[in-house]
């Protein structure tokens, strides 16, 4: 539970390439990485929290969905076994939010994933899926620039399957 | 070692130019000798006295022994640095590399995701692109879980293999004309009964034939005499499409209702969802949490009603209860003889009336229904009215205002004097859908009529969400001081006839408006993108409002 004194408190995070950000604890805080890192150093407000894994331009990006986001609850924990029920359906905000070149989208995902932020995490992912969907492989590798490398007897394997999986 | 923690200390809650300050010679004692300035520039005219040379000797001892311990440490250090470097730069030079930096446990993510939405296609392809790609996607079970009866043999093998052993099955049964259920497919799945987490069955009858919902289940081994043990069901769902040579049903006529008796244990089953289909309750359904029932109204619905009526008089545990209700130009003209259903472990009720049309059997069936259904603990409500899209052009066409038809429906909605003291989250839902037979002309609506949302009846609703093509308004009988509402929190959302003049006016009027501590207004026609009271206060929406 975060207290009124947290909610005023600064946090300074220091990117791999040095840029330093002071942002709102609760904004901050979104992430669980830092969360913890923050329990960890207590009060110190003048301590940095390193990210070596984050560049300036994407904590940037990221901490713009965090404010947005900022009074949204904790998420709920979901079962990992059961993949049925997602959805793919990216709020109107997140949607124009992670409408970014490809580079910059699995680096969000990639930092999102290092900082513990699940519903950051959420929307790079299904945005991902989104790209793939109803495609076929050669357009899988198109457009992620994926070099086909199965062998031989591999491709062989993949012919028969495609012959039960396409048709209906 | 206190060198050390000292040092340790300082990296690590450096202020600003502190190191730039640290720098500077005049800072350090040594270097603020006085004599050393004079005797290291030359400039001094006499010669050093055994005083001076003595304490000059022991600041350059110092300063050597300083210059010593940093050294050593700074050798020490930039050891330690490159260890870091070597262990860091692996993983960061994988930024900036696309989904090749991906790790394999966010692109199994990426293709759950995937998967779940578009179906049991996407797994194949997926693992159809690269080595890597095939690797994640084998690996994943979850992926290969959904037994569908279209699919052929090859592929019900295969998916049987790489879901594992013991992950849940989704076992998908589509029973339509030209795709019926083949028996190797039900000889999988039987196989493989104890590992069943949900099972979906939907089937299309045409015209008066009776669907083979029944036949099914016997092959499925779910009828009444045979005593399945389904130990990891969760989630089951029936639904019988009628369907004419033309399409859907039309209205007048009479769909086939079927009704079941199963016999099974699944003590585990959590979620039920029929849809003109009706079961006679057993133990099976013992540890329900959730109920949805759709139904297509016909001349015989007091039969289906009362069918629900047994269903849910005999449940204890049901806490979220979905009832849809479409088709109101198939009602019959008799008296509604509805029986009251008491739900008292209901919290979460959502009513959803479609294909509604403007009249006064559609407003007597829902006042009926809404009259004989008790919720008393019932915390979230959602009452959504699909509009038949005829009625609305109709209704427009003829000039008709339709507030006087949307009194009565609200009306209807929310009886008086119904005991609902725990409900504090209300959202209405209405709409129109242009069939396709419409979608063509697609003539313009101009609908004119307002809806009134009856305060006195909510009076502990904090929260409000409405949804409408219709102009809204608030009201309240009785004195202010006597039904005293709690509402904070409004939410319009793609109300494109709202009249703000009008609806705060109400609300100033029911005396509420001065207590709305959050409204939003989002995808309004009127106004531009999502409007939070928060950021424009409420002076600045009068403005905008002309109040």
């Amino acid at each position: 539970m975060s207290t009124t004194e947290d909610k005023t408190r600064k946090v300074k995070l220091v990117t791999s390439d040095n840029e330093e950000f002071e942002v709102d604890w609760e904004v901050a805080t979104r992430s669980v990485l830092i969360k913890h890192m923050l329990e960890d150093i207590g009060e110190s407000e003048e301590q940095a929290i390193p990210l070596p894994n984050v560049t300036a331009n994407v904590l940037k990006k990221v901490l713009e969905w965090c404010e947005h986001h900022r009074k949204d609850p904790e998420p709920a924990p979901e079962s990992s076994d059961d993949n049925r029920k997602r959805t793919l359906e990216i709020g109107d905000w997140d949607a124009k939010f992670i409408q970014v070149d490809q580079e910059m989208l699995f680096e969000i995902i990639l930092a999102a994933n290092y900082l513990d932020i699940k519903a950051l995490l959420d929307v790079g992912c299904k945005t991902v899926a989104n790209m793939i969907k109803g495609k076929q492989p050669e357009e899988i590798r198109k457009m992620f620039n994926i070099v086909n490398d199965f062998t031989p007897e591999e491709e062989a394997q993949i012919k028969k399957e495609n012959e039960w999986a396409e048709d209906r | 070692m206190d060198v050390l923690r000292a040092l340790q200390k300082a990296s690590t809650g450096r202020k600003p130019g502190e190191v730039e300050k640290a720098c500077q010679k005049e800072n350090w004692e040594v270097g603020q000798n006085a004599d050393l300035k004079l005797f290291a520039t030359g400039c001094a005219e006499r010669a050093m006295d055994a005083e001076t040379l003595s304490v000059l000797s022991l600041n350059a001892y110092q300063v050597d022994n300083m210059v010593g311990i940093l050294k050593a440490l700074l050798e020490t250090a930039s050891e330690i640095q490159h260890e870091y470097e070597r262990c860091l730069t692996p993983v960061l030079s994988k930024l900036s590399k696309g989904i090749a930096a991906i790790p394999d446990e966010l692109l199994a993510l990426i293709f759950k995701h995937n998967a779940a939405t578009y179906g049991r296609k996407q797994a194949i392809r997926l693992s159809h692109v690269s080595r890597r790609f095939r690797g994640v996607a084998l690996s994943e079970h979850n992926l290969w879980t959904t037994l569908h009866s279209g699919a052929r043999k090859e592929e019900l093998e295969t998916f049987a293999l790489r879901s594992g052993q013991d992950t849940g099955l989704h076992i998908v049964v589509r029973n339509h004309p030209g795709l019926s259920v083949p028996k190797f497919f039900l000889d999988a799945c039987l196989a493989v009964s104890h590992r069943w987490k949900s099972l979906d069955i939907e089937e299309t009858s045409h015209d008066f034939v009776p669907p083979e919902v029944r036949s099914l289940m016997w092959d499925l081994k779910m009828d009444e005499g045979s005593h399945m043990h389904l130990p990891r069901l969760e989630e089951l769902r029936i639904a019988s499409i009628q369907r004419n040579e033309l399409g859907p049903r039309l209205g007048t006529q009479s769909p086939v209702h079927v009704r079941q008796k199963f016999a099974w244990t699944s003590p585990r089953l959590r979620k039920l969802e029929l849809e003109n289909f009706s079961l006679f309750y057993t133990s099976a359904f013992a540890s329900l949490i959730s109920y949805s029932y759709t139904f297509e109204l016909e001349w015989d619905c007091d039969s289906r009603i009362k069918e629900l009526h047994s269903f849910l008089a005999e449940t204890s545990s049901i806490s979220t209860l979905r009832l849809d209700f479409s088709n109101f130009i198939g009602l019959s003209e008799d008296e509604f003889h509805l029986p009251d259903i008491h739900c008292r472990s209901v919290t979460s009720l959502d009513l959803c009336f479609s294909e509604y049309t403007f009249g006064e059997r559609a407003e007597e069936f829902i006042a009926a229904l809404t009259k004989a259904l008790h919720v008393p603990n019932v915390q979230e409500l959602s009452l959504a009215v699909n509009f038949r899209y005829a009625d609305v052009v109709n209704l427009n066409n003829r000039g008709e205002n339709g507030t006087e038809h949307l009194e009565r429906l609200s009306d209807s909605l929310l009886p008086a004097n119904h005991t609902r003291s725990h409900l504090t989250m209300l959202t209405y839902k209405f709409g129109y859908e242009v069939s396709r037979r419409w979608a063509s002309m697609k003539p313009p609506v101009d609908f004119t009529g307002t809806f009134t949302i009856p305060l006195d009846r909510i009076s502990n609703v904090t929260s409000l969400t409405v949804t409408t093509f219709t102009g809204v308004r608030f009201s309240r009988e009785g004195s202010v001081s006597l039904v005293q509402s709690h509402l904070h929190r409004l939410h319009f959302r793609e109300c494109n006839k709202l009249d703000g003049r009008v609806t705060v006016r109400s609300l100033k009027d029911v005396g509420v408006w001065e207590q709305i501590e959050e409204l939003v207004l989002e995808d309004c026609a009127s106004h531009k993108g999502k409007m939070v009271l928060d950021a424009v206060e409420k002076e600045e929406l009068g403005r905008l409002w002309d109040l």
